[in-house]
């Protein structure tokens, strides 16, 4: 028994070694300096440990990791509680102090241990926080809640309060009527549109705002004071890292693009230090590119004060940081006056991938507001280029469009793949199940070609998301269940491509997706919608109107043209494929972050 | 409290001269002798100014306690005064603040008592304890009746864990009262501007929302008063009725700005309803009055130590 208790432990601190950055005696990333475990892992019941999934192995190592990270030295005692598939995991915000998610709701842990940080500090670390006005009462207990490996965001929204009555009334006309509703979306598209063109104030929260003649005016925020607290100097042998900031980690395109920047910072020979700042379950936790870094999936409200980010100060003394890339990270966005007031050298760069129209403008929207704190913004298409260079003035310089060619996609060697069933013509729609792909309008075409073709048609939809109740409830109503195939997200993509014949795009808005790639490089033919920019990839011929009963209309008549001259699937495949080959001689997203990082590294 | 932490006694003073010879000789008989020793000279127009400088030059502690006079241009009251002498412990980098006025005087064991008490109740309670505050007796050795911390409604939680000298409470009056650091870079000072009364209740009150404090009653203050009684609103005369004024402003700016409009009202009905049954001259109960009023308008900002006082 003590001899299966050793090797337990062996296996799960090798385990940890590995995905924390020891080094990789058969990885090709074996430049990868050696990271510290900031936690006493000694503490952790080994058989607990490996009843764990990986998953929640890595988001309990996140946990334990932050909480070490921002309480140097101090021992804490730690309760996991295994929650339900309707809730999202709290693994360090304000919830696993004060235990509101956990034991103030009932929950019983199902394991307690104390745990030792063994971060040397380098400032003084704060015992006492604040959440808003209210004090957090640090008993020295965290309570960390993790969630079955199956939990799904659809899961978490079955749970949620009822909706409001205009939501619920916007939710009726939308499934009841969703060609007619559509003109009021898109006449609120037209206004978000132009509100997007208006200019965006600068990022001015009090934060950034240092005290106009310092040491003359005291500096308070909604009642509490400013907190100067500058990071001590980084501790000896640091290891070399960079900050990628991302959204979450689950299915989107751009989290594709960060988890391959991950990549790409351990191909650079640093240490990735992965921060999200979104609920979610965060399933690619588990994906390779996060063996060897240092994930800390963040959840706000995180412990903090006016002026002062425990958690970035302790990285920064901790880690060699050598810049960050933010991917969508609000989070990030906010503190990057932090980063600049006390490490102005190191460089920030954010991807942005389309203009937003919700959100007043969402994440473009902030990188702008955030400007004066940011040195590069890598977009991946004209569009966005065109809108922040001509629209809102950002210097030219700092603007560079390096599409995200060769990571989905290889034009390089590609071929027309023959339709692979020669009675029915699959469509495919791959994308996550919300709002911006317009799932609906996928299945309008659906409906209208089995009722014109009855059996000449089949469709595929991957993905997953907040929408699909609603999707569900629109094949049931339009009797698509025997035609209509849904499939996770978690299932292969390449599989999807092998078993269709065009792809079908149907979203609101788009930068140019990865998915259109993807596919014209699997040898199928696109048809989008012509939004953001992807009349780049798709000729004419494949281009759709925006509105959705034109869109519908004219998938239709191109779908059913297809189906019936297999030659035009194969020219406007062939168009696509030179407008992607074209597009490939820019720099790829890829060959400029590696050179990125080159430098960052040396 | 670890050994390396810092403590700085805190005394303020207003021309009671031999009242706070009485102070300095207790605070030199302490077993557990503080790190520093502020005294605030609240601008007296006795003989303290000179006292206080012959008294830094001939100290016969000078080896262990860094003493320091602050005197301030003009009397600011006991407020003003506490405000003034924490905001220097701050900037000397005291750990905490023992503050006290110039007729409390502490028993030997008293902070050595303090300190203890406060341990034990962070190693229960976790590290946000806010204050922990001394059990005030009379100089005969009875409570001393105006003293009296407010207990919480848990008040025994740390007795029924074997520490029967702490009581868990959440108001007490600035006679020796224990106050971290931290405290006050996060709930700031006392509010200087109200001069005198209710400041030491509000800032209790304050610091304790999301903790409490706790009385330590092993940890003993004398309270040289003039006369053992406590205090109400039908006890206003001619000769108090100028602490009584800044009591009703006080109170009310608290009772309005920060707990709501209800109790407000109802603190303006119990003053009224105090001094009617007390027979209060009917000029002075106007000048209450005018004194809830003036409350409405009357709501200082926090003043935090880390930041410069605005100028």
């Amino acid at each position: 028994m003590r001899l299966r208790f050793t090797e337990l432990f062996r296996d799960w601190r090798q385990g940890v070694l590995r995905r924390l950055g020891g080094v990789f005696v058969d990885s090709p990333f074996c430049t990868i300096p050696s990271m510290r475990i900031f936690f006493d892992e000694s503490s952790l019941p080994a058989d607990f440990w490996s009843s764990l999934s990986s998953r929640q192995q890595r988001l309990l190592e996140g946990a334990l990791n932050y909480h070490s990270l921002i309480q140097p030295g101090r021992t804490l005692e730690y309760r996991i509680y295994m929650g339900e598939k309707w809730q999202y995991p709290r693994l360090c915000d304000v919830s696993t102090v004060d235990g509101s998610c956990t034991a103030n709701s009932g929950m019983k842990p199902v394991v307690t241990f104390r745990m030792t940080s063994h971060v040397e500090n380098q400032s003084e670390y704060p015992l006492h926080y604040f959440n808003g006005n209210r004090q957090l009462v640090d008993s020295g207990v965290r309570h960390i809640l993790l969630t079955p490996d199956d939990a799904t965001d659809a899961d978490v929204q079955a749970r949620w309060p009822r909706a409001s009555i205009k939501r619920r009334v916007y939710q009726s006309c939308e499934q009841r009527a969703p060609v007619a509703f559509d003109y009021v979306r898109e006449a609120l598209r037209i206004e978000r549109e132009h509100h997007t063109m208006q200019p965006i104030p600068l990022y001015s929260a009090f934060e950034s705002e240092p005290p106009r003649v310092p040491g003359t005016r005291p500096l308070v925020v909604n009642g509490l004071p400013w907190w100067e607290c500058p990071p001590g100097p980084k501790v000896e042998g640091a290891p070399k890292a960079v900050i990628i900031a991302m959204h979450w980690l689950q299915s989107g395109g751009a989290e594709r693009w960060g988890m391959e920047t991950i990549r790409l910072v351990k191909e650079a020979g640093m240490l990735p230090i992965v921060i999200t700042d979104r609920d979610s379950q965060q399933p690619w936790i588990t994906s390779s590119e996060c063996d060897g870094a240092l994930v800390l999936p963040l959840i706000r409200p995180l412990q903090e004060r006016v002026g002062d980010i425990p958690i970035l100060r302790a990285l920064f003394e901790q880690f060699d940081v050598r810049g960050i890339a933010i991917h969508h990270c609000q989070w990030m966005y906010d503190r990057l006056w932090w980063v600049k007031k006390y490490f102005p050298h190191v460089p920030v760069v954010d991807s942005l991938h389309i203009v937003e129209y919700v959100m007043q403008g969402g994440y473009p929207r902030e990188a702008i507001a955030h400007d004066r704190w940011i040195d590069l913004h890598h977009v991946i298409s004209p569009q966005i280029e065109h809108w922040m260079v001509d629209v809102h003035h950002i210097d030219p310089k700092k603007v560079v469009d390096a599409p995200l060619i060769g990571m989905t996609a290889d034009p390089s060697d590609m071929s027309f793949r023959p339709r692979c069933n020669g009675k029915a013509l699959t469509v495919l729609f791959v994308g996550r199940i919300t709002r911006q792909k317009r799932p609906e309008a996928f299945l309008l075409t659906a409906r209208e070609l089995q009722r014109k073709y009855p059996g000449r048609f089949r469709f595929i939809m991957q993905g997953s998301g907040e929408m699909e109740p609603f999707v569900d409830g629109l094949i049931a109503k339009y009797g698509l269940g025997r035609i209509v195939e849904r499939r996770p997200d978690k299932l292969p993509v390449s599989q999807a491509y092998e078993q269709s014949d065009v792809l079908l795009v149907t979203s609101i808005n788009e930068g140019i997706t990865l998915t259109a790639m993807e596919a014209i490089s699997e040898g199928i033919p696109v048809l989008s919608a012509n939004v953001g920019s992807q009349k780049t990839l798709i000729p004419p011929q494949g281009l759709l109107p925006r509105r959705t009963d034109s869109l519908v209309g004219c998938a239709t008549r191109s779908l059913a043209h297809i189906l019936e001259n297999e030659n035009d699937r194969e020219r406007l495949w062939l168009a696509e494929r030179d407008r992607l080959s074209a597009f490939a001689q820019l720099q790829s997203a890829d060959s400029l972050f590696r050179d990125l990082f080159a430098k960052w590294s040396m | 409290m670890t050994k390396k932490n810092k403590v700085a006694a805190v005394v303020v003073t207003f021309n009671r001269l031999e009242k706070l010879k009485n102070v300095l000789h207790s605070l030199e008989s302490q077993t557990r002798l503080p790190d520093q020793l502020i005294v605030v000279d609240n601008a007296s127009t006795d003989d303290t100014a000179e006292y206080l400088e012959e008294y830094k030059r001939n100290f016969s502690l000078a080896d262990s306690i860094d003493l320091v006079v602050v005197t301030l241009p003009e009397n600011v009251g006991g407020a003003g005064g506490f405000s003034a002498g924490m905001r220097k412990s701050y900037e000397l980098g005291a750990d905490f603040a023992w503050i006290f006025d110039d007729d409390g005087y502490p028993e030997p064991q008293a902070l050595e008592k303090l300190v203890e008490g406060y341990d034990a109740a962070v190693s229960e309670l976790g590290p946000d304890v806010p204050f922990a505050c001394s059990m005030v007796d009379y100089i005969d050795g009875t409570i001393s009746e105006m003293n009296n911390p407010i207990t919480t409604w848990d008040w025994g939680r740390l007795q029924a864990k074997g520490h029967t000298n702490l009581v868990l409470v959440n108001r007490c009056s600035f006679v020796s009262v224990l106050v971290p650091r931290w405290v006050m870079e996060a709930y700031g000072l006392p509010y200087k501007e109200y001069f005198i009364w209710f400041d030491d209740a509000e800032y209790t009150l304050r610091i304790s929302k999301a903790c409490p404090g706790v009385e330590v009653t092993d940890s003993v203050v004398l309270h040289d008063m003039g006369e053992n009684k406590g205090v109400n609103f039908s006890m206003i005369d001619e000769k108090n009725a100028w602490k009584f004024s800044y009591g009703v402003r006080n109170e009310g700016s608290y009772r309005l700005h920060h707990q709501g409009i209800l109790h407000f009202v109802l603190f303006c009905g119990n003053v009224w309803n105090q001094m009617r049954h007390g027979n209060v001259d009917r000029r002075l109960r106007r000048t209450m009055y005018k004194q809830m009023l003036k409350s409405i308008r009357f709501n200082p900002q926090i003043d935090f130590p880390q930041n410069k006082p605005v100028i």
